[in-house]
């Protein structure tokens, strides 16, 4: 259902770096997985609403008011386990070049 | 009083509990005799992939002079917390090469109830990466074996939660359930682990697999301190929106335990007993705790849910739809591991390629491809009225009957390093995903020693009836012996 290159193509997107040896098994796993889930297709779902979460309801958002950001050691907690960090943000290259 | 870990290991949380309250055991005791445990024990299951032993040592001392009262019930207690849990200063790893030095700045809202409660964290637990898996294989910090034949796989993915309170190293742990991974390793580890109603525990500071079924919940060795356990973590969290505005008005778990199960209304489909590639002592397991439920008095008949039979179809699109979501932040920008690259496209699919297991990515190819232009419909959206159905089925049945039961999974573990098919093993999680498409509460509970391995019966509910699943794993358990159990054990069993 999915082959080697269309997954290739999918990782690409995903920013997800494969070798063709990888994609070519990753394929047969979901192609097994995607066939398997045609069995849905047995259930007839007509009139019914998809469900997006369980019964227990939704609490709300907040209140849209101001709160504490994060504390300049919490900041630098963060950024200590950060693979590259100066003075409590993040460093990267740059997007555009 | 000092106390040796095979003591230890014995002891339940409620003896530990009853110990400190009466000076007989201080904190620094129970912390002690934990890591000494681990010592003998981690060697041969690598449960835990982040000891906290000096931190553990610190907080038990200064626990030291607090009263054993109230909110504080849980003080000194040794506590284990699977590693996809944020820990304020602990590293977290989610299993995963990607996170394999970030460090949080707080804590989820789980840990700090019950470090508000007194307990002490002694460590991170194992899991499969990102929670995704049912066997403890696939963590990038090695797998971990099941106590009761380390030859054998302990379940997942809350693998190192289940094998650590197995093995007497923590008296309770933390867990997640997406699917089952509470319950099957509680399962496979012959501990008690429960999945409780979505939104009665909040989900803040969980390290998202997926966001509509995750859940927080205990795993430990008796039933009553599981109850315990899930009171303290229990609760509305206006930090989580998902957090249930029923959570704070939940019957508590532990205060009716012991009610026994006369008059509850119970079901079971015999028909799940047959096929399904059911291991006969399984079937029987769960023909046991029939029969214990109608000795204590509970009216037991048949009942199905047909749809149970396409919740693996169902859960394996939402679930890996809404991971590919979730995961979509890990960039080796912000957490921890970065592969280097020619630019920052580069710098992000060279990471997210090391940085990820097979099975993450799987997931997260399979929901983004279930999710794109031209084949929503057919796969998501299909399988979010399959959910609805199903949610609805258990709805009816629920109007006339109090608990199902089921069995947990169809087989006894598996050996470690077995090679399996990836529809083998998600077929193995067809019995725990309907709990957790449909958002109920859900049990895990041993009813006994078959072959050496423990076998566990799974308990569903109506929501928010976490208390009625209580009673009737109590009433099990009074009349269930679980005989060569890694917890009454001074060193860790040979493999088979």
């Amino acid at each position: 259902m999915i082959d080697a290159k269309e997954t290739l193509e999918l990782a690409e997107m995903l920013r997800i770096r494969l070798s063709e040896d990888d994609a070519k098994r990753l394929s047969v796993d979901m192609s097994a997985v995607l066939d398997y889930v045609r069995l849905l297709d047995e259930v007839d779902v007509s009139g019914i609403d998809p469900m997006g979460v369980g019964v227990g309801g939704y609490a709300g958002l907040r209140d849209d008011v101001p709160a504490p950001c994060l504390s300049f050691d919490e900041l630098e907690i963060m950024s200590d386990g950060a693979f590259d960090s100066q003075t409590g943000a993040f460093a990267t290259k740059p997007i555009f070049s | 009083m000092k106390i040796t870990h095979a003591q230890f290991a014995r002891l339940t949380l409620e003896e530990a509990i009853r110990g400190t309250t009466a000076a007989e055991l201080s904190a620094i005791d129970l912390v002690e005799a934990s890591a000494a445990r681990m010592n003998v024990f981690e060697s041969t299951i690598n449960a835990v992939i982040t000891r906290t032993d000096e931190v553990s040592r610190r907080n038990a001392e200064a626990s030291g002079d607090l009263e054993t009262s109230g909110r504080r019930i849980l003080r000194g207690i040794p506590v284990a917390v699977k590693d996809n849990m944020m820990t304020r200063g602990i590293r977290t790893t989610c299993g995963s090469r990607i996170l394999e030095n970030f460090i949080p700045p707080y804590d989820a809202t789980a840990v700090a109830r019950l470090k508000s409660a007194g307990a002490v964290v002694m460590g991170k637990t194992n899991l499969d990466e990102f929670a995704m898996g049912s066997t403890g294989e696939h963590s990038a910090y090695g797998p971990t074996a099941n106590p009761w034949d380390p030859g054998r796989i302990p379940g997942g993915s809350s693998s190192g939660s289940a094998a650590l309170v197995a093995y007497g190293g923590a008296l309770a742990a933390l867990g997640s359930d997406t699917g089952g991974s509470i319950r099957q390793p509680a399962a496979f580890c012959g501990v008690v682990g429960m999945k409780p109603t979505y939104g009665r525990v909040s989900r803040y500071g969980l390290g998202a697999l997926a966001s509509s079924l995750d859940q927080i919940g205990p795993l430990t060795r008796t039933v009553r301190d599981n109850a315990l356990i899930l009171d303290v973590i229990s609760g509305r969290d206006p930090l989580d929106s998902t957090s249930a505005p029923g959570a704070d008005s939940a019957p508590p778990c532990l205060p009716g335990i012991e009610e026994g199960v006369n008059g509850l209304k119970m079901a079971f489909d015999p028909g799940l007993l047959r096929g399904n590639g059911i291991s006969p002592a399984i079937a029987d397991a769960v023909r046991r705790a029939v029969a214990l439920a109608r000795e204590g008095g509970a009216i037991v008949n048949e009942a199905a849910v047909p749809l149970i039979k396409y919740g693996v179809a169902a859960y394996y699109i939402i679930c890996s739809c809404e991971a590919s979501a979730n995961l979509a932040r890990f960039d080796g920008v912000r957490y921890g591991f970065r592969r280097e690259g020619g630019d920052i496209w580069d710098v992000f699919s060279e990471t997210r390629g090391r940085g990820f297991g097979d099975e993450v990515k799987r997931r997260i190819m399979m929901g983004s491809y279930a999710l794109s232009q031209g084949y929503y419909d057919a796969y998501y959206l299909k399988a979010a009225r399959v959910r609805r159905k199903l949610s609805e089925e258990f709805s009816r049945l629920f109007k006339t009957v109090d608990i199902f039961l089921l069995p947990v999974a169809p087989q006894f573990p598996r050996p470690l390093g077995a090679k399996a098919g990836v529809m083998e093993d998600y077929l193995g999680d067809i019995f725990t995903l309907a709990a957790n498409l449909a958002g109920l509460p859900a049990i895990s509970f041993p009813v006994g020693v078959f072959a050496d391995l423990p076998a566990g019966v799974q308990a569903v509910a109506g929501p928010f009836n976490e208390h009625l699943l209580y009673r009737l794993a109590r009433a099990v358990e009074k009349n269930t012996s679980l005989e060569n159990a890694p917890w009454t054990l001074a060193g860790p069993k040979e493999a088979k």
